[in-house]
């Protein structure tokens, strides 16, 4: 399905160009603006990369272990991962597509508009194919299968895509989106860290994989349509066949499901959320009405302008003990710089607070799983390291609004530089709110390296120094990823030019030399050394923050970048 | 096409944008709609587009009943709010091949109009670049490039003149639109410019919270005003003292 005449199109298109070239002036213009041509789209590539890895990975694990069940119950939660993402991809191409806008003040039915973005979405989902064409591939290979087995592969290629598409339909109808995007988020981490802490993390997570192997991948919907695939091995269950009938019966659903879809798509208007401030809404219209006799006199507003109420602090950051010390540390400035970047309160406690409920419930789940088995317990723990490490630095890490890409007639400039706020007082602001964190950061890694240690039978205090060393690197990460963040809103490295090697290279040395710096500082055995080490990488990180700074000043690059194509 | 709003009422929550507002528009007209920020006009244009469904009253052409759901009365108009709804991602040339296509515009002449129209924009040389990396005014005038090919029976437009166009762009619509108005078309435009809407337009719809307080040609208001150089600066101070 096209929205418009291709032939039309390269018709008028040959006219144009023959009109520029008939006029001087049009061909003069035309070299002018001539500047800008289409990037290399690169997703292609990386895609193929994903689905090249994603064989190699079912290839490795079937070699490994040496059985087809084990290989079967990966494949069984990548299709999970895939499925779940899918889901979200259909949801926000149906409710959030960019072409929304356009279409739906244009004279097109809901009902094209549903197929356009179907079609997009189908259309995006034929990597899974590739991906599953490789996995097969990959285990047929490794089985050794005669040329038939290989044919029949082609068969549960196609079997298994028809699937997760179905599901991928009555997910978007029927499942929660926040559960969706949890998983697909959580999967997307596990998948993540697997491939960065293979050496580490592999060994272990094919071993729990091996453990559970035909039972995990009875267990998820996604597995039993890969399952029959082992019969192709050495395995007698010609029962698993039957775990296509579920499949089956949900394709006879498809029509309707899909039908009810389109039903569940009505168009609404784009509206801003009303001002509280402004206006009062029917609800305290009612509640004034209702609960307080009207009064006579000045309004409350107007009260309140005659009492400088609006003048007043805002109540959010003195609600909690951190917020109260940082108002305090705070200039007059960087109060102001602080409303800015976090109009609506920064929250430092509840989110620390939330991090040590998620810190407690993990470590219990880590104690526990060792009743299970050791593996069990260092996959629980790693995914405990992983996760509060991960919101450790969400919470340092709070950029509020100063970075968001704002359009602006073709470009995309940082929502700081719209306003008179330069590097080094956000930078002092940021360090700061980094600051005030850094005894919950603490804290936490000491908990989190007190676990570490406890796990592996190491002495506890050993862990307790451990996480004091893993707090001052990631609070010296702030530096770096303050750097990041406001190169990332610039064209400072996106032409080739003396300024731009100068800021690569400085990120490479100072980024290598923090990563090294910091490395050694965990896992050097002379006490005395490792702590110079460790003061190295903090300092490291420092400098680059200084060393980005006076090129953010002098080199005077643009405060901003091109939008992707 | 006769266009006519009867006793239409549409509220944002507490906020009455339009309240019990009617109007009768002959074709071949170039009507503005004045008022200050918050009046109701963009209200009354989506109203007009399908965009937002009335609360109470109903919008008509040619006496039939229009709603979102009437495609044969959509085909007949164009939307262009001040911020084009386009496909931001793709060419001048494929949006504008898009555009026409859903309103089957894309016939006989439509290659030869197109062209001749980039050119009167100054975006002939530009016509290949996704829109995304073209300035505002640029892009405004992209999509008004596909509206007076699409040549619809209704001309609508949000804030037009204040679209950041360059004067060039401002006097080729003016031109395209007089044009239009003369083959029938009617074209509806809000504005804050004052010059601009006396100078450029058949009548005048004045809006002040939700309610119509004047609709009529320019030569009729100025009879009625008291200063006759400045009529729709009074008509403003009025309605300010007035509240």
């Amino acid at each position: 399905m096209k929205l418009h005449s291709p032939q039309f199109e390269s018709g008028l298109k040959r006219l144009v160009k023959a009109t520029i070239r008939s006029s001087p002036e049009l061909k003069r213009e035309h070299r002018r603006v001539k500047g800008y041509r289409r990037k290399l789209n690169l997703v292609w590539l990386w895609r193929l990369a994903i689905s090249v890895l994603l064989g190699f990975a079912a290839w490795n694990i079937q070699t490994s272990t040496g059985h087809l069940a084990t290989a079967l119950a990966g494949v069984s939660v990548y299709l999970l991962a895939a499925l779940c993402i899918r889901i979200s991809s259909l949801w926000a191409k149906l409710h959030q597509s960019t072409d929304l806008p356009a279409l739906t003040i244009l004279p097109v039915a809901t009902e094209t508009i549903f197929q356009w973005e179907l079609q997009k979405f189908i259309r995006e989902s034929l990597f899974l194919i590739l991906d599953l064409l490789l996995i097969f591939g990959a285990l047929a290979l490794a089985s050794g299968f005669p040329a038939w087995k290989w044919a029949c592969s082609l068969v549960f290629v196609a079997v298994s895509w028809v699937y997760v598409m179905t599901l991928s339909v009555y997910g978007a109808l029927r499942l929660p989106r926040w559960i969706i995007q949890m998983a697909s988020t959580g999967l997307i981490v596990i998948g993540v860290v697997l491939f960065f802490g293979r050496n580490a993390v592999c060994p272990y997570a094919i071993r729990l994989l091996d453990l559970w192997g035909l039972k995990l991948t009875l267990l998820l919907p996604t597995g039993w349509v890969v399952a029959p695939f082992e019969l192709m091995g050495q395995s007698s269950h010609w029962w698993l066949f039957t775990l296509w009938l579920p499949g089956l019966f949900m394709l006879s659903y498809l029509k309707g499901w899909l039908f009810e879809l389109r039903k569940g798509i009505t168009y609404r208007e784009f509206l801003l959320p009303q001002a509280a401030d402004q206006i009062p809404d029917e609800d305290s219209e009612l509640r004034s009405t209702s609960e307080e006799s009207r009064r006579l006199g000045p309004s409350e507003i107007e009260e309140i302008v005659a009492g400088g109420k609006y003048l007043s602090r805002p109540g959010f950051l003195i609600r909690h003990f951190p917020e109260k010390i940082l108002w305090r540390w705070l200039n007059l400035r960087e109060q102001a710089l602080a409303e800015f970047i976090h109009p609506n309160g920064i929250a430092i406690w509840p989110a620390w607070k939330k991090l040590f409920v998620v810190l407690a419930g993990m470590s219990l789940l880590t104690i526990l799983g060792g009743a299970f088995s050791h593996t069990t317990q260092i996959a629980c723990l790693g995914l405990c390291i992983f996760v509060v490490f991960c919101m450790a630095l969400a919470n340092l890490v709070n950029h509020g609004r100063t970075f968001i890409p704002t359009w602006l007639s073709g470009i995309n400039v940082p929502m700081y530089a719209g306003y008179g706020i330069g590097y080094k007082e956000l930078g002092g602001l940021f360090l700061k709110c980094a600051l005030v964190q850094v005894p919950y950061l603490v804290i936490a890694m000491m908990i989190l390296g007190g676990l570490t240690t406890w796990c592996m039978g190491l002495p506890i205090e050993q862990g307790f120094l451990y996480g004091i060393k893993v707090a001052g690197l990631i609070f010296a990460l702030r530096f770096i990823l303050v750097v990041f963040a406001f190169s990332s809103g610039t064209n400072d490295t996106s032409r080739f030019r003396l300024s731009s090697i100068f800021i690569v290279a400085c990120a490479a040395v100072f980024g290598l030399g923090f990563l090294g710096l910091g490395i050694a500082g965990l896992f050097v055995p002379n006490t005395v050394l490792s702590f110079v080490f460790w003061g190295g990488s903090l300092l490291d990180a420092w400098i680059l923050f200084l060393v980005y700074g006076w090129a953010y000043r002098f080199i005077r690059f643009d405060l901003m970048s091109v939008p992707r194509q | 096409m006769k266009i006519e709003l009867r006793d239409v009422s549409k509220s944002y929550r507490s906020i009455h944008a339009l309240d019990h507002v009617s109007l009768v528009a002959e074709p071949g007209q170039i009507i503005t709609l004045l008022g200050p920020n918050g009046a109701g006009k963009t209200t009354m244009i989506r109203c007009l587009a399908g965009i937002a469904r009335a609360d109470k009253g109903g919008v008509y052409y040619d006496d039939q009943e229009f709603n979102r759901d009437r495609m044969d009365l959509r085909q007949r108009l164009y939307l262009l709010p001040d911020f084009p709804h386009l496909f931001w991602d793709q060419s001048i040339l494929r949006n504008i091949t898009i555009i026409l296509r859903l309103f089957n515009a894309d016939g006989e002449g439509a290659k030869e109009r197109i062209t001749e129209l980039l050119r009167d924009f100054d975006l002939l040389p530009l016509a290949l670049r996704p829109i995304q990396t073209l300035s505002r005014g640029q892009a405004y005038k992209a999509g008004l490039v596909a509206m007076i090919a699409a040549d619809r029976e209704l001309w609508l437009l949000d804030e037009p003149f204040a679209s950041g166009m360059d004067p060039l762009g401002i006097d080729a619509f003016k031109r395209h639109a007089r044009a239009a108005a003369s083959r029938g078309r009617t074209i509806m435009y809000s504005t804050q410019i004052l010059d601009v809407a006396e100078r450029f337009s058949d009548r005048v719809c004045v809006i002040h919270r939700g309610e119509i307080h004047a609709y009529d040609t320019m030569d009729n208001l100025r009879n009625q005003a008291a200063d006759k150089h400045n009529v729709l600066e009074e008509m403003f101070r009025q309605l300010k003292e007035n509240g």
